[in-house]
């Protein structure tokens, strides 16, 4: 069908915007900054001196309105907060969201409360201040024992769960025998809970032969893996050359130190092995089974023990690590360690993730295209 | 088309007219929120009053120590040419021991291996406690930083140019130590690099009036030098890296970068001018010290190397670069030309500068695409799957008629 060409003062407003972008008329272009006249010591010397008494006055003024917004925010900010306890937890959380919490530590309370008889009073000094929303409003209630229990409500409730256990795990770990405690290291945990399926899947990656020789039996390579052998950290002790370099292309070369990126290139891309050991000597060594993995291996003792099992970990005395995890589960070192791996290799997950999703998803979207294809349509062309 | 169909789409068009008569040609993120700072985002905690009056009194606290600085190696330059020492090496006392003998013995490897026997100027590295020549009402520790600076003198009696680095006390992480001077990678050919930008003061003597502006000016990020690496910066251009990210962007090139190795001249003349994008005025701001140039004759030289970012960093050679193009004879004609710096490159080289510079960068990065349009793989594919779909309903239609 024929159609007009458009009126006239269509075409000229066409070609006027056509003829600002050609000529960029309406954006013109920085100009250069000339530079000023050279100043002398004594010149800048006196104009900073000059400067100094409204940049302090300014700098108190500054400080004192930080502090006084602060405290406005906060007033805004804060919510009715009903304070109450679960066992030996003493818990705030808002008036609507009391029973959710409620429910989880005393779930919580139930699973752990055999293994904390008698160790009840570490909680004592602590308050749980646990909430869920969908904003970012943050409850203002600071102070060194003030555990903040907060997941946004669009994560699952198991992500909740978590966060609970994790701040409870925080003060089980506050009371851990020094040895202990700088063994698990400063990472929150969820101590004393289950994550065997997990940890079994840590000493399946784990990119080091001493975690591999670990899960096929050897208990000698497991203490090793877990930072537990007599040795001092070591990255080449706990992993070979290859292993070392797949560390370093992982890490990543960073962007701030030129240096560090110059080992990276040279131990990645070079493949020198001089450059991916001086690369990770400038970080602590980390063993192949971290945080998770002893946080299970303690949790396991624990529970071998079973009831009061804490409370006899705190009246214990202090010894290495190792010694002091196999007294608390009653066994031998080793036979604790071999218990252990098999109990984390009992709960292997049997999941094979990535083989059936993907393809089901593009067929899906294959037969849908296909499908709307072959059908009619009410907008026919021509 | 019906008639419905024929609305949406000139409504839809319409609107997009009305976006892009908003948002075209591109602008940097400063024009579209000037009073929002992009590049450090923090919760405010200070009054925009003293946020203004602290950056004039930093940059005048830093302007000043800077002074003094030169003021000191002036005197030590001088003692140095009176004892008939040809280059400064110092570490501060609480350096380990051993840290200035072996930062001697670097500057002198790094100058045997350029040929200098005897340095055109005074030249040096030096490591100084970063708090020194503070002024007094100053908080300490306002220096400290991870970068290199050059004090350059054109003084016909006393020329030198000296690498200084600040090492607080205090916080021994945050400033530099000989091995940043030094550092050279380990078991490879490659040389340490302690003199930076001093080399090319070492071995051409003080630049011309005019070149020494432009250096100033920001120039001198590229006469830094690599930092040593075991192999030397080399990307062919049909590697993944170029072809596969970012619509084929090199991603580590800035907007003008980009459009230098794409072959708009403008974009590198941008470049050369030191007339940089948004992205770097940072850095400009820092060599300028708050728009004021310091007592003549200081420079104040380039940081950390790829500071001034429009090729990653790999432009801290540039002037090594062109040296090893035309020959020394012909790039200390540049260096101590006392014409301006386009036309002393143009007299030098025979050559306007900004299609040197277009070339350097496409000899390292190829033919950068700086259009928006898909690649012809995808192209292709998209009519592929296409044609597929219409091929399939043509063939329904034709079945059902």
């Amino acid at each position: 069908m024929y159609r007009p060409p458009p009126p006239r003062r269509v075409r000229l407003a066409l070609i006027g915007v056509a003829a600002m972008f050609s000529t960029g008329s309406l954006f013109p272009k920085p100009s250069c900054a000339q530079p000023a006249p050279d100043l002398t010591i004594q010149e800048i010397g006196s104009e900073l001196e000059a400067l100094l008494p409204t940049w302090r006055r300014l700098g108190r003024e500054s400080r004192v309105a930080d502090s006084l917004r602060r405290a406005l925010e906060g007033e805004e900010k804060q919510v009715p907060v009903d304070t109450f306890q679960v066992g030996p937890f003493t818990l705030m959380a808002e008036p609507r969201q009391r029973e959710m919490v409620q429910e989880l530590f005393d779930e919580i309370w139930s699973d752990l409360s055999p293994l904390l008889r008698g160790s009840e009073h570490i909680f004592e000094p602590w308050a749980f201040l646990a909430y869920r929303s969908w904003n970012q409003r943050r409850m203002y209630m600071r102070g060194d024992s003030v555990l903040e229990i907060n997941v946004p409500s669009r994560f699952k409730g198991a992500f909740f769960r978590r966060e609970a256990y994790s701040k409870v795990g925080q003060v089980l770990r506050h009371n851990l025998p020094p040895p202990l405690k700088e063994w698990i290291g400063a990472q929150s945990t969820a101590l004393a809970t289950e994550n065997s399926g997990w940890v079994a899947r840590e000493l399946a990656t784990a990119p080091s032969t001493v975690a591999r020789e670990c899960f096929d039996g050897d208990v000698a390579y497991c203490k090793l893996a877990l930072g537990l052998a007599e040795s001092e950290p070591d990255w080449n002790v706990w992993y070979t050359a290859a292993e070392r370099r797949h560390i370093v292309s992982r890490i990543g070369p960073g962007r701030a130190d030129p240096r560090r990126s110059a080992l990276w290139s040279g131990c990645v891309e070079v493949q020198n092995l001089e450059a991916c050991d001086l690369f990770l000597s400038t970080r602590k060594p980390e063993s192949p089974l971290r945080t998770m993995a002893r946080v299970s291996l303690l949790t396991f003792s624990l529970r071998l023990r079973g009831e009061g099992s804490f409370q006899r970990l705190l009246l214990t005395e202090e010894k290495d690590a190792l010694e002091q995890l196999g007294e608390l589960a009653d066994l031998p070192p080793d036979s604790l360690i071999a218990a252990w791996r098999r109990e984390v290799l009992g709960a292997q997950p049997t999941a094979w993730a990535g083989l059936v999703g993907a393809p089901v998803a593009v067929l899906f979207w294959f037969v849908f295209f296909g499908a709307l294809a072959m059908r009619s349509t009410r907008c026919r062309l021509g | 088309m019906s008639p419905w169909l024929n609305r949406w789409s000139l409504t839809g068009l319409g609107l997009m007219v009305l976006v892009a008569l908003w948002a075209l040609p591109p602008r940097s993120s400063e024009d579209w929120f000037p009073d929002r700072n992009w590049r450090v985002f923090r919760y405010g905690t200070a009054t925009p009053e003293f946020e203004a009056v602290n950056k004039e009194v930093r940059d005048l606290a830093r302007t000043y120590q800077r002074l003094v600085w030169a003021d000191s190696i002036r005197g030590l330059a001088s003692g140095a040419a009176q004892a008939g020492v040809s280059f400064l090496a110092g570490t501060p006392t609480w350096a380990p021991a051993g840290s200035s003998a072996a930062l001697t013995e670097g500057i002198r490897a790094q100058l045997d291996s350029e040929g200098v026997r005897e340095p055109a100027v005074t030249i040096g590295a030096l490591i100084i406690d970063s708090d020194y020549g503070r002024h007094p009402g100053t908080p300490s520790g306002w220096s400290s930083s991870k970068k290199f600076e050059s004090i350059v003198s054109l003084d016909d009696q006393l020329p030198f140019c000296v690498r200084v680095g600040g090492d607080p006390d205090q916080h021994p992480r945050i400033g530099i130590t000989v091995e940043d001077f030094l550092w050279a990678p380990p078991g490879s050919r490659q040389m340490s690099n302690p003199l930076g930008p001093c080399l090319l003061h070492a071995k051409y003597g003080s630049p011309g009036d005019s070149i020494f502006l432009w250096l100033r000016a920001g120039g001198y990020a590229f006469a830094e030098g690599s930092f040593p690496r075991w192999v030397e910066f080399r990307v062919h251009p049909r590697t993944p890296v170029v072809r596969g990210v970012g619509f084929r962007r090199v991603p580590y090139l800035s907007v003008d970068g980009t459009a230098c190795a794409g072959g708009q001249r403008g974009a590198c003349i941008r470049i050369l001018r030191l007339q940089a994008s948004s992205d770097d005025l940072s850095y400009l701001y820092d060599l300028e010290s708050g728009g004021r140039s310091w007592t003549s004759p200081v420079g104040y030289g380039s940081g950390v190397v790829g500071s001034l970012r429009n090729f990653g960093g790999v432009e801290a050679r540039l002037l090594y670069d062109l040296e090893e193009e035309f020959g020394e004879e012909r790039f200390g004609h540049f260096w101590r030309s006392e014409l301006s710096f386009e036309q002393a490159f143009l007299a030098a080289f025979r050559e306007p500068a900004e299609q040197w510079l277009l070339r350097w960068a496409q000899e390292r990065w190829g033919e950068v695409d700086v259009s928006p349009r898909v690649t012809m793989e995808a192209t292709f594919l998209s009519f592929l799957t296409i044609g597929a779909f219409v091929g399939l309903a043509l063939y329904r239609r034709r079945r059902t008629l």
